[in-house]
């Protein structure tokens, strides 16, 4: 199955819907963020989609994952992210 | 040597800085859809999300007793009396060793108590090197990565040559470019790994 490259393909399939649908629920089990009403003034950084097809050894699918991220290079530094470095990645 | 990765390991940050997202795409919240998400934890894209979780792993084995090296600090040691455990990490994923089983037993159930984990057992692939174990000792090999490597050019099934390359070769800067760039890129940076990692195999 070829992966879609945004979310308006991928909601062609349940499969993948599916995927979205555990993701959200890891998030929210997670409490990575609270809903807040839009502040005026600040950086909103964007969100978007990433599909993986995860293989077994045998080159048969495993699972389908969806992944949302965000869009890191519309950060400002110092305003919503200050120092990077890590000794691995 | 026992082997463990960590499960979306970058969810599990604490961020420093006040960060807003937009809402999923499609999957905005039906009576507030023009809200925004303030993030609490990390977030796979963001630019301080590694940082974040190395910081959360390592604050963690520092309260449980390990002490970073100051020689790789990615290497964190555990040491009592007459005990001690060694811990390596690669971003999400984690080899240990010790002297004690049991011992690293009780620290993985610490472990996984805080962090949701995946055991691989005994390692036996860790950063492209391939372990053996043996009632000798452990024999470290390359054979999978440098094949996988062969694969990805498109030249496992080559002959092999002694010499690398023709000796009267010129070479010029007209002609076609590699294409993709990113595969070119990618295999010098594979074939770099390699033999850096294969002098470290041949000094030991």
């Amino acid at each position: 199955m070829r992966e879609p490259k945004g979310f308006k393909s991928a909601a062609k399939s349940p499969e993948w819907i599916v995927a979205m649908e555990e993701e959200i629920c890891a998030l929210k089990l997670n409490q990575t963020w609270e809903l807040v009403p839009r502040p005026p003034t600040t950086n909103v950084v964007g969100s978007k989609w990433v599909f993986r097809t995860k293989y077994h050894l045998d080159g048969s699918i495993d699972r389908l994952k969806a992944r949302l991220v965000a869009k890191g290079y519309t950060q400002l530094y110092g305003l919503d992210f200050n120092d990077t470095f890590s000794p691995v990645v | 040597m026992r082997q463990l990765d960590v499960k979306i390991a970058f969810l599990y940050g604490l961020l420093q800085e006040q960060v807003y997202m937009e809402q999923p795409p499609s999957y905005a919240n039906y009576s507030h859809p023009n809200h925004v998400c303030r993030l609490k934890k990390t977030i796979y894209g963001l630019k301080q999300t590694p940082r974040a979780w190395f910081h959360r792993f390592s604050h963690f084995l520092l309260t449980v007793g390990f002490n970073s090296s100051q020689a790789d600090s990615i290497l964190f040691v555990y040491s009592s009396a007459h005990e001690i455990i060694y811990l390596l990490l690669y971003v999400d994923d984690i080899i240990i060793t010790g002297s004690n089983m049991s011992l690293i037993d009780t620290f993985i159930r610490k472990l996984r108590h805080e962090f949701s984990m995946k055991d691989l057992g005994t390692l036996n692939y860790f950063l492209g090197l391939e372990v053996t174990h043996s009632t000798t000792g452990i024999f470290l090999s390359q054979l999978k990565y440098t094949r996988d490597l062969l694969l990805r050019a498109d030249l496992l099934d080559s002959k092999p040559v002694g010499a690398p390359m023709i000796v009267s070769q010129h070479l010029t800067t007209d002609g076609n470019l590699f294409h993709p760039p990113t595969t070119y890129r990618s295999l010098v940076g594979a074939l770099q790994y390699l033999t850096i990692t294969s002098q470290i195999l041949h000094m030991q």
